[in-house]
């Protein structure tokens, strides 16, 4: 499991390495850190272009290596340019059709579970989810939030409690209470 | 106090629970970072900014979509990348004006067509 550690420390080097003109290793960049933002992506709902979205990622990452001022953490940074991808998706996309809720009981099984926090973030906005999946899955700090997204810390409080809330209403409809 | 403990457990809930995206293919997260290194070191050897580089990576690009596979999503993306680069890079000229983005995609279907009909 890559740790947060192990992506700052990684990025640490490769941006030193970038920087420095030496043969930094791609490939190594891409293997350390795609699982984390394959399963955030996904997590905000990039699925029939997942693959694509990942690459690009990295691609706008490593280019714009040089540029990375170290005003954020690389985390962040890292994070904020797959969000940017995940916008771009979706402002492409057309709004897929709400889907009709079903009822899913909470089980031991974890597989279930998960389709069960699946449906639930789906019921949610593209603003919404993105701060459950950054703030609740994913670990960041509101301030790293804000900095990812762009927008004030009392707006990624507000639309946290607004998702919870939500979160709560779609959960229980599902036939799950907490 | 009520509110915050069921936002506890909802927390909770979701972090244990948060869905994993599909693994990729076995040897598919390889054979994609080292086609994107590939990619990556030719393109910093083209010269960019250039209507030809363009023509070429937008018949690249459609010539790679018609034929999708995994191998081939790296190989695109790149390409992709260097179009919006080139996009961009117009974007900051002092004088030339960005084409907009429908005009690259009539040009590289132009590209596209032509390349098509001297085969």
């Amino acid at each position: 499991m890559t740790t947060v550690g192990s992506i700052e420390t990684n990025l640490d080097k490769l941006v030193e390495e970038k920087t420095d003109g030496k043969s930094a290793s791609f490939s190594e960049f891409y293997r350390s850190h795609q699982l984390y933002i394959r399963n955030m992506l996904f997590r905000i709902g990039i699925r029939d272009e997942l693959d694509d979205a990942v690459q690009i990622t990295f691609v706008k990452a490593w280019t714009k290596l040089d540029k990375f001022e170290k005003r954020a953490s690389v985390k962040t940074w890292l994070t904020r340019i797959a969000v940017n991808v995940a916008y771009e998706r979706f402002r492409k996309l057309k709004p897929a059709p709400p889907t009709p809720p079903r009822q899913l009981q909470r089980t031991e099984n974890r597989v279930e579970n998960q389709q069960l926090v699946s449906r639930a973030l789906e019921s949610l906005t593209i603003e919404h989810r993105l701060v459950v999946v950054l703030c609740l899955i994913e670990g960041h700090s509101l301030e790293e939030v804000s900095e990812i997204t762009g927008h004030p810390v009392g707006t990624i409080k507000s639309r946290l409690h607004r998702a919870r809330t939500t979160l709560q209403k779609t959960l229980k409809e599902l036939g799950l209470e907490l | 106090m009520k509110k915050t403990d069921d936002f506890n457990k909802l927390d909770l809930f979701i972090k244990e629970n948060a869905p994993l995206a599909p693994k990729p293919a076995e040897g598919h997260e390889a054979a994609a970072a080292d086609a994107l290194s590939r990619q990556l070191k030719k393109r910093s050897s083209l010269v960019r900014n250039s209507w030809i580089v363009l023509a070429i990576a937008a018949s690249a690009f459609l010539a790679l979509r018609s034929k999708e596979t995994p191998q081939v999503v790296p190989q695109r993306v790149a390409v992709q990348q260097i179009i919006d680069d080139i996009a961009e890079d117009y974007g900051q000229g002092d004088d030339t004006p960005a084409p907009a983005y429908e005009n690259w995609e009539l040009l590289a279907e132009s590209v596209s067509t032509a390349a098509v009909s001297r085969q």
